[in-house]
């Protein structure tokens, strides 16, 4: 703990930095939009990251969860005139009720299994949206109206800010709480968990449960900030960008969640500009860092860190490979 | 947490660079642009699909850009040079949304001409509309971007899908007398709003009757049951409104279960091509009917054919003359010719210019015309036969009245 | 009904071959591989290539193709994926993830976004056998999918290259200690499972025509496939294609085709809610606790 004084400073730094954003960029809807994009994404990944990184439950289906958060909000707000503060947590729960469908099967299967069956999920939601016109309106889609007092993007950008930092201190907590500590230790041997009496099933639904939720809520602020729903956002792709992001970024890691997204919603923004190489970019990115940092990019910041006051009397970790799952956790 | 330091540096220069996009550029006087002219060069906008399942429509960046390019070559506009901005959408209108402020008010684009997707542009519209950017061309034929006119809409660069629907519906009640017609259609924002439309047009012929429906996905390429189903409806006609490739897997699929009896038609969008040809074979595709807005490539002596033919011959050379290439093209020839005809180029001029289109020739299109009340820009089309390897017209001109909605000539 | 079943038939060929590559890597070395479809749309371009560009003939083009694949995975095996052989599974699957992003969109820069149609491997029109249409195309995608599956199963199960595959996949530091050398057995399967993967572009390519996005839901339904058959079994794959190719014709039929996909995966988490190994899938073993 005796980082945590550095840790504040940085972290106050960055809220102060996001806080200021908009007047740094001259209150450009571009590039607040470029931040909601990488705050969206960086909630679906550390709810992903709770999921698979610490609980070792690999989804391959998390677009399904932000696209039904999306389609919740838009029916839940247009249809039935809910107020935006309860159409989004409505979606949220939405989306953890839809979960227990996967996490009920999800719970008797393991590694390549769950992946395919999530991949299922994540497949079949925008088809299920795209057929079942009489909710969601088919291809031609819903539009969706914010609340009059957040019209503005600029309003609406300290909403999703707000929203952001909120959900980042939960899960926080929620990764450094017993129940976190329950996921780590069905991650490392279900059999071991259950011999210490930690109900294995039980744990595993409620881990799909909290992902889903968030990754819903994740979706409904998209909606709210694109003010516009369709089937063709939130494909299978979006599912493995995911996946890739917190892999990336740092397993078992909240700062790794966020800085895979920020990572691949940034990519974009630099490989626009030349036609057709984003794909390209991105995987390669991918490889590399796999290739170079197989423990994500957030152990080049421990790396530095630990170099640079080593006096705590920790000695470095040399990283393996395969080993990841271990010292993440601590990040 | 260097990490977070990094970021912040990110930050900065993220910040820095907008200052230096929204510092203001020098105008020129005289010409009164809101933004994106300078003294040397127009900048123009366009966003559609680059990468992913549905980047054929790239061709249409491909096509604008090549035309661009003959004009710089030739003196420019105004004199000055037009430059495209073009970025990839991935066809979903979240990314378009974002795309759009990028190049509205970060790119500080003066138009958009022939974005792709009718989704992404329904997504973006309420934001178009507030800014006021030209829209132009859009390569959507749906209805809502051009009827009731929007100020800043102008034309589609598809042929619309009510129209197209009237007219392919038209032919097969009275030019083949079919009396049993299914229709098959692509389970999306395309296929979908052409299927309903053909389905409303073909209530007006009582001794027409509908006698099946089908539907596919764009990447299905396993169209047999699609197949069966028509096999089964008996129709003496099919009408499909698809894009090429599940045109030519439902065409190889019916020709496969020896079910090439019946008349098919396809939208223009999935029939007007060549291609199709290679894609099916050329024996499966022989005789498919279907409607066209440019004529091809190889069977017309128009000048700005000859010229696309040159221009974009050279610049792509492995990309097939006759397909979406023609569509950007042609819709960069308008915006051009428009430009040409703004005494300044205030968005307000720019866009009442529009209006002194009155069956302009110019350009490959047969005719393009706007009014205060007509901004579909395309309202003429013809309906085409594939003979032994050519898409030939068989049809003469037919056009369509935006404002009393009646269809003449063919 | 029969046209229904026999054309899933043909379908669920092109999925199970598409499965086979993935099984034999997944067996040996403990991979799922995502890039298997790009590797195989690369490959199918090679053979395109050679057909337009160099006149090759048909079969001339096919086996050329087939050998660029063995290299392709070979390469792929040696430069990246020997690097991750000790890493965790999702470490190992982000990795093929990421090349098959990095494959997709150079393939997209260097062949363009238009479908172009692909020579059959046996020309000839359909013709009907009780009411039933079929292509001898269609007949030859059959024997060719049943051959494969037969031979790869005698090779693993009755040969020492097999012996050695099988070891590996058990235990790699008993393998070693048993004097095979396990890097050439990887390397092997890499060339052997690529080689499948091959063949089965070649052979989907004609069905879905070629283009870069060719092999995407071929990729999907494949990995379905391999799961409902458990991951494990070769001839299994197989069946699991077959099986997911007529299922999702019989819905595409009697419901609506829209929904194909999401009752075939509906019914893939049934049947592993049933057996969470997959039908032809061992009793779940405790490998590590």
């Amino acid at each position: 703990m005796k980082k945590v004084f550095d840790r504040r400073w940085f972290v106050s730094l960055l809220v102060l930095v996001l806080l200021a954003f908009p007047f740094l960029v001259g209150q450009s809807s571009y590039f607040m939009g470029l931040v909601v994009t990488m705050a969206i994404y960086a909630i679906a990944a550390m709810s992903l990251n709770l999921l698979t990184g610490y609980g070792g439950q690999v989804s391959i289906g998390q677009g399904g969860f932000l696209m039904m958060g999306t389609y919740s909000t838009g029916v839940l707000s247009t249809t039935f005139g809910l107020p935006i503060w309860l159409a989004l947590p409505s979606a949220g729960v939405i989306a953890a009720l839809v979960s227990l469908v996967i996490g009920l099967p999800a719970v008797r299967l393991k590694g390549h299994f769950l992946a395919v069956a999530t991949l299922g999920f994540g497949l079949s939601i925008p088809e299920i949206a795209l057929n079942w016109k009489s909710v969601t309106g088919g291809y031609s889609g819903l539009p969706l109206m914010r609340p009059e007092w957040a019209s503005d993007d600029l309003t609406f950008f300290y909403v999703i800010l707000m929203l952001t930092f909120l959900v980042t201190w939960v899960l926080m907590n929620i990764a450094n709480s017993r129940l976190g500590r329950a996921f780590l230790a069905i991650r490392d041997s279900e059999i071991a968990a259950a011999a210490t009496g930690i109900n294995v099933a039980g744990y595993k639904t409620v881990m799909f449960m909290i992902s889903a939720f968030f990754t819903g809520l994740a979706g409904g602020l998209y909606a709210y900030w694109i003010q516009y729903i369709s089937p063709n956002d939130f494909t299978i792709m979006a599912s493995f960008f995911l996946l890739a992001m917190i892999v990336v970024g740092g397993l078992a890691s909240i700062w790794g969640a966020i800085l895979g997204a920020v990572l691949f919603t940034g990519i974009p923004h630099f490989s626009d500009a030349y036609v057709g190489v984003t794909n390209l970019v991105i995987g390669l990115a991918v490889v590399l860092v796999i290739l170079f940092r197989p423990a994500g990019l957030v152990s080049l910041g421990e790396f530095f860190q630990r170099r640079k006051q080593r006096p705590s009397g920790e000695t470095p970790v040399e990283k393996v490979p395969g080993q990841d799952f271990e010292e993440a956790d601590n990040a | 947490m260097f990490l977070i330091k990094k970021n912040w540096k990110k930050w900065t220069t993220a910040a820095s660079l907008a200052a230096l996009f929204a510092a203001p550029p020098a105008w020129a006087d005289d010409l009164d642009a809101p933004q994106g002219v300078t003294d040397t060069e127009i900048r123009i906008g366009h966003l559609g699909p680059q990468t992913g399942p549905v980047a054929a429509y790239d061709k249409i960046r491909m096509g604008i850009q090549s035309y661009f390019k003959h004009v710089n070559e030739n003196g420019g506009v105004k004199g000055r040079k037009l430059r495209l901005i073009a970025y990839d959408d991935q066809y979903q209108p979240g990314r378009t949304v974002q795309l759009t402020k990028r190049l509205v008010d970060e790119d500080k684009v003066y138009a958009m001409l022939g974005n792709v997707c009718t989704p992404c542009n329904v997504a973006t519209r309420r934001f178009n509309e507030r800014s006021g950017i030209p829209m132009l061309m859009t390569s959507s034929g749906s209805k809502q971007f051009v009827d009731p006119p929007i100020a800043n809409y102008m034309g589609s660069s598809l042929a619309n899908y009510e129209f197209e629907a009237r007219v392919l519906t038209n032919y097969i009640a009275t030019s083949l007398k079919a009396k049993r017609v299914v229709v098959a259609y692509q389970n999306d924002d395309y296929g979908s709003p052409l299927a309903e439309a053909a389905k409303e047009a073909l209530k007006e012929y009582q001794d027409v009757e509908l006698v099946g429906e089908v539907n596919f996905q764009a990447a299905d390429s396993d169209l047999s049951t699609q197949a069966q189903r028509i096999r089964q409806a008996d129709p003496d006609a099919i009408l499909a409104f698809s894009t090429p490739a599940p045109a030519a897997q439902l065409k190889k699929a019916l020709y496969n279960i020896g079910l090439s009896e019946p008349a098919f038609l396809v939208s223009s969008v999935g029939g007007d091509s060549e291609t199709m040809f290679d894609l099916a074979g050329k024996e499966v595709w022989n005789g498919t009917i279907s409607s066209a807005v440019l004529p091809k490539p190889d069977q017309s002596d128009d000048e700005s054919i000859k010229q696309y033919i040159e221009q974009f011959g050279k610049d792509y050379p492995k990309v097939a003359l006759a397909d979406w290439g023609q569509t950007g093209w042609a819709a960069a020839e308008v915006l051009v010719e428009a430009l040409r005809r703004s005494e300044t180029l205030s968005w307000d001029d720019f866009l009442s210019a529009f209006d002194s289109f009155d069956n302009w020739t110019g350009s490959m299109y047969a005719g393009v015309s706007f009014s205060e009340h007509n901004h579909y820009g395309l309202t003429s089309m013809f309906i085409t036969e594939a003979k032994d390897g050519h898409i030939v017209p068989i049809s003469k001109p037919i056009t369509f009245d935006p404002v009393t909605g009646q269809i003449s000539g063919g | 009904m029969g046209q229904i079943v026999v054309s899933g038939l043909i379908f669920g060929c092109v999925y199970g071959l598409a499965a086979l590559g993935l099984v034999l890597i997944f067996r040996t070395t403990g991979l799922v591989n995502f890039a298997h479809g790009e590797m195989a749309m690369v490959s199918s371009f090679v053979a395109f290539s050679l057909l337009t560009n160099f006149e090759l003939p048909y079969y001339g083009a096919f086996l050329a193709a087939i050998a660029f694949s063995a290299f392709f995975g070979i390469a792929v095996f040696w430069v990246l994926i020997r690097h991750v052989s000790q890493a965790s599974h999702l470490n190992q699957l982000v990795m093929t993830l990421g090349v098959f992003l990095a494959i997709h969109g150079a393939a997209g820069l260097i062949w363009g976004h238009t479908p172009t149609s692909f020579p059959k491997a046996v020309e000839g029109k359909s013709f009907s056998i009780a009411g039933v249409f079929i292509t001898p195309n269609e007949i030859f995608v059959l024997v060719i999918t049943f051959l494969l599956s037969m031979i790869l199963f005698v090779l693993f199960r009755y040969t020492r290259v097999g012996l050695a595959m099988r070891a590996s996949s058990q235990d790699l530091v008993a393998a070693r200690l048993m004097g095979i050398n396990v890097n050439a057995v990887f390397l092997a399967t890499w060339a052997a499972g690529s080689v499948l993967g091959g063949i089965a572009g070649l052979l989907t390519a004609p069905f879905t025509f070629l283009g870069v996005s060719m092999m995407f839901n071929v990729l999907i339904m494949a990995f379905a496939a391999a799961v409902l058959a458990g991951f494990m079994s070769l001839p299994g794959a197989v069946i699991g294609g077959l099986m997911i190719g007529v299922f999702g014709n019989l819905v595409s039929y009697y419901w609506a085709p829209e929904m194909a996909l999401v009752c075939t995966f509906a019914l893939i988490v049934a049947v592993l809610y049933i057996r969470p190994q997959g039908i032809f899938g061992d009793a779940p073993t405790m490998k590590k606790v």
